[in-house]
């Protein structure tokens, strides 16, 4: 059984102006227990909200739909009493800005402890020598005395382990990382890309790593799913993402990463047109504004999420070839 | 808790420069302004008027009585009054003062003690009715001025109804300062809420309380632990302006109920040049806004851990 499993799941926004801001629309998918399963999209996609959705952490004008089963237990319409069981104990989620993400105004130590406390029912002392445990294991030397410390006192590389530290602390069969790397450098990036596959290798987490960059996907992820206008565009193991895409917006996505073996003179293609209005979405392919294959039925209807080859879908309406990007570059 | 001493110390001296230039601006402005505290409708002798000037030491070059001045503060001696010739405003202010403190003190602890919980309420439960009606109350609250807000108590709750004193006082009668204490206060609790609610919002939208729900803790752990005290952070900085508020709006407020407090002493003796009064005034007013503007930060360097006393 997949740790995780999402069935038509849609976000929804209810804006001052009345309207509807429809995020995350109508997704399907399953996460299986250590495996990485990377999510990307331009910004704006849907990636956040979908997870968001599932962890119960919309904002207040935000509503999800559908279903969404942790361990075969429906997490959509829980209890707060009930979903804070398994938050922060069998699903844990990190965020981008790990400054931001951490309290500034309680001790690291501090705001580690609260979750033993809370989900293991630990006296503070005991939970302090786990969680000096926990800081040593994400490589944090002179752990001790850092759980004294508050967050700013860290560095961003330093702060994103605490985090790490902080929601592996339970051991959680499901680790969300909604773009943990934005804001560090590349080496500080790839430390801690090293150190979530160490981890997930260890205990058997089940990681869904979110992110704009491709090149994090190759590196990172067993399988891919390609987001759009809060859908799914095209889901592989990644492997096949990058030999054998299937959707023109992949291929946009592809065509848009610096590849050291294609000298593009310095320019970096990007793909043309802008990502649609949540609020007024097309009834056709929501990439059709900006799809060089568009044919008059994407305007109109929406493409399902078909299989194209063994684990392989996408959701597409064009039959021939692609690569036009390839020979219009 | 060394760094904070020296901290508090070395602001106490910094506010030396800052309570110089309050004395010297408002000193020269008083001087330069038309008039003078002998001279009444019916002019007094040219003898009795050079004579009293004598006596207060109006004779002397401006420069001599500005040090003159100075020394004597130096020495908490505000000088005798102008206009209440045998008593000396030390005196004044020490009968006026007690006034003030005993309605201005209820006022800003009201506005804390009852302001800061309603903003809370209001912000955890957004958008309902426990927002809207005290939102809707703090907004009249704000917006309906002191001097027709008093006098519509004092017709209710006074003339009417016979509960309070319509104004006045008697020492040691708490009755007297509810009224008072009441319309100097109630704008404040408005602010007060206005400024908590908007805080709390703001805060309880951070990422880092999305991580303390991310985390399964219960929904009042996250606010008790996690969001209440960088939430209390804007309303330390509402401190320094609720005094100085609590300051101009208990001038107004002693008019209305007709309280011997020093606003009353403050108007009268603008009107009256009475130079050494209005100076002692100003003074305390000045120490008072300068007292509250380091204590707000030494308050915020204790709840904000980024803060580095040095
Ligand atoms: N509280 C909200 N009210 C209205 N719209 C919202 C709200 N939160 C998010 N949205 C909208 O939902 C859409 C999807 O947002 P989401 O955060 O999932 O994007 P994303 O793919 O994670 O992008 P990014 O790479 O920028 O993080 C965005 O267009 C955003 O404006
Ligand atoms: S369905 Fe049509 S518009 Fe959408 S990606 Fe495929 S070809 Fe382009
Ligand atoms: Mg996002």
């Amino acid at each position: 059984m997949p740790v995780l499993e999402v069935r038509n799941l849609s976000v929804r926004f209810a804006t001052v102006s009345g309207g509807t801001v429809s995020a995350v629309n109508d997704i399907s998918l399953s996460v299986e227990r250590g495996e990485v399963l990377g999510i990307v999209g331009e910004s704006g996609s849907g990636k956040s909200q979908t997870w968001l959705g599932v962890m119960g952490l919309l904002a207040r004008n935000g509503r999800a739909e559908g279903s969404a089963r942790f361990d075969g237990r429906e997490l959509l319409g829980l209890s707060h009493g009930a979903l804070n069981e398994l938050r922060g104990a069998r699903m844990g989620m990190i965020f981008q800005d790990p400054m931001t993400a951490l309290n500034p105004f309680l001790s690291v130590g501090r705001q580690m402890t609260e979750v033993l406390q809370r989900h293991r029912g630990m006296d503070r002392r005991a939970a302090e020598r786990e969680c000096i445990a926990a800081l040593e294991m994400v490589h944090i030397t002179d752990a001790p005395r850092r759980l004294a410390m508050h967050p700013h006192e860290f560095s961003g590389g330093m702060r994103q382990r605490v985090m790490i530290a902080m929601t592996m602390l339970t051991r959680p069969d499901l680790l969300i990382c909604d773009e943990p790397t934005t804001f560090l450098d590349v080496t500080v990036q790839r430390q801690i890309l090293a150190l979530l596959d160490e981890l997930r290798q260890r205990f058997n987490t089940a990681i869904v790593f979110i992110t704009h960059d491709l090149g994090v996907i190759a590196e990172i992820a067993d399988r891919v799913i390609v987001m759009y206008g809060g859908r799914v565009m095209e889901q592989a193991d990644v492997h096949t993402l990058f030999a054998d895409y299937r959707h023109p917006y992949t291929e946009g996505l592809l065509r848009s990463v610096p590849r050291p073996d294609v000298t593009s003179h310095g320019k970096l293609a990007t793909i043309a047109g802008n990502p649609p209005d949540l609020a007024h979405l097309p009834a056709g392919c929501p990439f059709a504004p900006r799809c060089v294959y568009r044919e008059p039925r994407c305007e109109t209807q929406m493409p399902e999420l078909l299989d194209v080859g063994p684990a392989h879908w996408r959701a597409c309406h064009h039959v021939g070839a692609l690569g036009k990007l390839e020979t219009a570059a | 808790m060394g760094a904070l001493a020296r901290y508090t110390a070395r602001r106490l001296l910094g506010a030396i420069p800052t309570m110089l230039v309050i004395i010297t601006l408002s000193f020269f402005l008083l001087r330069a302004a038309p008039g003078g505290p002998f001279e009444m409708q019916r002019a007094l002798p040219p003898q009795v008027k050079l004579n009293l000037e004598r006596m207060y030491h109006l004779n002397l070059p401006l420069w001599q009585q500005y040090l003159d001045y100075l020394g004597n503060i130096l020495h908490g001696n505000f000088g005798p009054s102008f206009v209440y010739r045998s008593i000396t405003v030390n005196q004044l202010i020490g009968q006026g003062f007690p006034v003030d403190i005993a309605i201005g003190v209820p006022a800003l602890l009201g506005a804390l003690l009852l302001g800061i919980p309603l903003g809370i309420v209001s912000a955890l439960k957004q958008n309902s009715w426990l927002d809207y009606f005290p939102m809707a109350v703090a907004m009249v609250g704000i917006s309906i001025p002191t001097f027709v807000l008093a006098p519509v108590m004092i017709l209710v709750l006074a003339v009417m109804l016979h509960w309070l004193p319509a104004g006045g006082w008697s020492a040691g009668d708490p009755l007297y300062a509810i009224l008072p204490a009441v319309a100097l206060g109630l704008p404040l609790i408005a602010y007060a809420a206005r400024v908590m609610r908007g805080s709390m919002i703001e805060v309880l939208n951070s990422p880092y309380i999305r991580t303390a729900r991310a985390k399964g803790l219960p929904e009042r752990t996250v606010i008790l632990r996690h969001a209440l005290r960088p939430a209390m952070l804007p309303m330390v900085s509402f401190l320094g302006p609720a005094v100085v508020n609590t300051i101009t709006g208990s001038i107004v407020v002693e008019e209305i109920f007709g309280l011997p407090g020093i606003g009353r002493f403050f108007v009268d003796g603008a009107m009256n040049r009475d130079y050494t009064l209005v100076m002692g005034v100003t003074v305390l007013y000045g120490l008072l806004i300068v007292l509250f503007n380091l204590v707000a930060d030494v308050l915020y360097g204790i709840l904000d851990p980024r803060v580095r006393f040095q």
